[in-house]
């Protein structure tokens, strides 16, 4: 399937009084792709979205929607998004079906059945006609997805659409957008702080933070940067982990990677442990554990953010 | 439009799914119901006839010797006052005399009351026919004096013709009597003798038993009233010392012709209850119209507030339509939420009416168009009171929108939305009241023309109950001094819908969620 831009975020700037909260701001988002959106608190990530979402007005940039500028064509952008911003919001007071049938108004064409088509896709069938007030937080989250998926759009945003989600909620989720993606050629931005989720999910990551990117690549290619072989050694305590580190430090294996307080990455090849192991021992650093490591999202976005702080 | 239309069709179902829209508008609905069941529970019939005379026998003996002890003393002290300045009669000689006279006349109609065991404190034809006729013994006593015996001989025939009536008991006689006067009495002109005669002979369709006080006597007497002064201001050209302006000229020649429109028309059916059932559909429209902006001003000053607070709003952002739809679907919706409320309180209203008010005061409402009198049927003319006073129920809720939309915080606009309609209105409207000749000048305060319904309805004094039970209008009065022109309070109340709508609308549309 040849990929499309369905989503295109140009240039964007927003500002909160005097404050920048979002700078310069560009990227694509193609058909049949999961793409992840992470970034730490206040990164600008739900800013970003918000504003893709109508929410709030841009200070300058562009957005295109299938093809659809989103400010002088808003009604023809936003019939091809679907979504859910921040927490998942519905008339508490009305039933989880009156809601939908009331979404499925505002968008000609959708026939009445969608609606159960949508809720027997999140199993809410037992709930559907439940006053929303009386759902639980994952029962929301359904609904929520189920309006998202309504009208069958092309694009798909869902911020943190994993929360209040149980193990086998969150995995249904994740094949259902893998599905929609992959197979419907839906294009879905999803925000979530879960790493592992997202690099369960997605294809491309996008990393922001202070309204800034940091990052944007296949998933496949963040992870192959990665992919050197990396061993954990592991000491008897804090003391031998700080000898064997300015032992170590200069040596050309040495990876500022992923160390606590007892531990310490080292990338090197599998014949070098010997070697390390012997340097180790003759300086009298006890060693307990040596094993390989493997490298995932959250380690890669500690690393680019530095645990949440931007690489100047 | 299509958009606009789902939008209104959710709006409408998000209001018909919330309790406290029932719970209002049938607390209206009861309330309405409960106002004329009682009304209709706690009336009773006033006992119209006199006291019997042996009841009140002894007051008139008392009062009888009370005033011969008075007549002595004046004429003691008119006999001291003449000795001391016999040149020119003193301002006290004048005063002592004219209490003689009255004291006199007094204890004639005493003496006759007590002849005739009649009980002169009745009110009715009666009294006033031992008061006339107490009077022309005076009369004849002078004439006596004077040794006119023509005069003497005219005042004993009309004394015989009173104490015929008076034995006889006959209330018809005693029209014609007064009728007869009218025809004579040389101070008035054809027009001024027919409204009288008129006048005279209507007394007796709606009081044949003649009565001091009947059912409709106040609805009569305001009609008349009505009728009389602007008659005279027309005549005049003049009221309260003020020459009339064109418009009022014209407004007094309405009121002329409503009057006479009223007066003139068939009473049959008369109620035997003196209710005021004409002050109970506007009583209860006036009532229905408070419970409607109480319950607009929840809706409205929440629409936009709640749905931003507690996140709902997001369905809609999320939805392909433009803000400025919604925020229209939810103007839409206030507005059709107050014309299907203020529709619910005319059924209410009427079915309460006929239910429990006298046939008879189902009033037409009588209007001029051009030069040509109108009438709207009973039913009709609830429904344009209830459709007119849709104008303050729209009104509040532009206030609430307005609020809810740039505060969005419902408790604000809700709170302020309140005590704006039901605390400062309050206090306008009793300053109104107090202020009475005052009122004029606050004719350009703007609350004035929040409520066009006496703009779109204009009352007439003590004939349709709008006008009779909440501010008593006196239309030769104060609302003439300062009439502003017919489209002045129509302009108004539209700039300032259209003003808050703006505000409103450029809150919700343009800030960001």
């Amino acid at each position: 399937m040849a990929k499309e831009i369905f989503l295109s975020v140009k240039n964007l700037h927003k500002f909160f009084g005097h404050k920048e909260v979002i700078h310069d701001l560009s990227f694509d988002l193609y058909s049949g792709e999961v793409l992840g959106f992470v970034g730490p608190n206040g990164a600008g990530k739900s800013t970003t979205i918000k504003l893709i979402m109508g929410f709030l007005s841009l200070d300058h940039g562009e957005i295109i929607i299938c093809g659809k500028n989103h400010q002088t064509e808003y009604e023809a952008a936003m019939q091809h998004i679907g979504g859910i911003v921040e927490n998942p919001e519905m008339y508490f007071n009305l039933s989880g079906r009156v809601n939908l049938e009331m979404y499925r108004r505002l968008h000609p064409g959708v026939k009445k059945s969608r609606v159960d088509e949508v809720i027997e896709l999140l199993k809410m069938q037992n709930r559907a006609n439940d006053k929303v007030k009386r759902y639980s937080l994952g029962m929301k989250q359904r609904m929520c997805i189920a309006q998202a998926l309504l009208h069958e759009p092309k694009v798909l945003i869902l911020d943190e659409p994993t929360n209040g989600l149980d193990p086998s909620g969150i995995r249904e989720l994740r094949d259902l957008l893998i599905y929609l993606a992959h197979k419907e050629g839906v294009a879905v931005l999803v925000s979530s702080h879960q790493l592992a989720e997202i690099q369960k999910m997605c294809d491309r990551v996008i990393i922001i933070d202070q309204g800034r990117l940091i990052d944007n690549q296949p998933i496949n290619q963040m992870m192959k940067q990665s992919e050197d072989n990396l061993t954990l050694f592991k000491f008897v305590d804090a003391q031998n982990k700080k000898r064997a580190l300015q032992l170590l430090q200069d040596s050309p294996f040495y990876k500022p990677s992923e160390f606590d307080q007892y531990s310490l990455v080292l990338a090197i090849e599998e014949n070098q442990i010997p070697e390390v192991i012997f340097r180790l021992s003759q300086a009298h650093i006890a060693l307990t554990t040596v094993q390989p490591h493997y490298t995932n999202l959250e380690d890669i976005y500690l690393s680019i953010t530095k645990g949440g702080k931007v690489i100047e | 439009m299509n958009k606009i239309i789902a939008l209104l069709r959710n709006e409408w179902t998000k209001v018909l799914r919330r309790k406290i829209i029932y719970l209002v508008v049938g607390l209206i609905v009861l309330s309405i119901f409960s106002m004329g069941v009682i009304y209709k529970l706690t009336r009773t019939i006033p006992n119209y006839t006199a006291e019997d005379f042996s009841i009140v026998k002894q007051n008139l003996e008392f009062d009888l010797e009370k005033t011969n002890s008075e007549i002595k003393r004046y004429e003691d002290l008119l006999g001291e006052n003449s000795s001391v300045n016999s040149t020119e009669p003193s301002e006290s000689y004048h005063n002592l005399n004219k209490a003689l006279e009255q004291s006199k006349h007094y204890k004639l109609s005493l003496e006759i009351a007590l002849d005739k065991e009649i009980n002169l404190f009745n009110y009715g034809y009666q009294t006033d026919l031992i008061n006339e006729m107490a009077a022309l013994y005076l009369m004849k006593e002078l004439a006596v004096e004077e040794n006119n015996s023509q005069r003497i001989s005219e005042l004993e025939q009309k004394i015989v013709h009173l104490d015929q009536i008076l034995n006889q008991n006959n209330y018809a006689r005693y029209i014609d009597y007064q009728i007869e006067n009218v025809k004579k009495n040389p101070l008035l002109n054809d027009q001024q003798k027919a409204v009288r005669i008129s006048d005279w002979e209507l007394e007796l369709i709606i009081n044949p038993k003649g009565h001091a006080f009947y059912p409709t006597k106040n609805y009569f007497n305001n009609l008349m009233y009505v009728r009389d002064t602007s008659m005279e201001a027309i005549s005049k050209n003049y009221v309260d010392y003020s020459p009339l302006l064109p418009s009022e000229l014209s407004q007094a020649k309405k009121d002329f012709q409503i009057a006479n429109f009223y007066l003139a028309r068939s009473h049959d059916n008369l109620p035997e209850i003196d209710s005021g059932g004409n002050v109970y559909p506007g009583f209860a429209v006036t009532f229905g119209t408070y419970g409607m902006i109480f319950l607009i001003i929840i809706l409205a000053g929440s629409t936009i507030s709640q749905e931003i607070s507690t996140g709902s709003i997001k369905g809609l952002i999320i939805a392909p339509v433009r803000r400025q739809k919604i925020f229209y679907a939810k103007l839409i919706n206030i507005i059709s939420v107050s014309i299907i409320g203020m529709l619910i309180v005319f059924l209410a209203t009427l079915a309460s009416s006929y239910l429990f008010i006298e046939s008879f005061f189902h009033l037409p409402y009588a209007f001029i168009t051009g030069s040509s009198l109108q009438v709207m049927p009973f039913s009709f003319y609830i429904l344009a009171l209830c459709l007119a006073k849709t104008s303050s129920v729209i009104m509040a809720g532009l206030f609430a929108l307005m609020f809810s939309s740039t505060t969005r915080s419902t408790s604000i606009s809700v709170g302020v939305s309140m005590i704006t309609q039901f605390g400062l209105m309050a206090i306008y409207n009793f300053f109104k009241l107090v202020l009475g000749q005052s009122y004029t000048l606050m004719s350009f305060l703007p609350f004035e023309y929040l409520d066009l319904t006496k703009h779109i309805l204009p009352p007439i004094y003590g004939v349709t109950s709008e006008s009779s039970f909440m501010f008593g209008y006196t239309l030769l009065n104060s609302d003439f001094a300062l009439a502003t022109p017919s489209f002045a309070p129509y302009l108004y109340w539209l700039v300032m819908a259209i003003c808050l709508i703006w505000i409103a609308r450029d809150s919700f549309v343009k800030r960001d969620l």
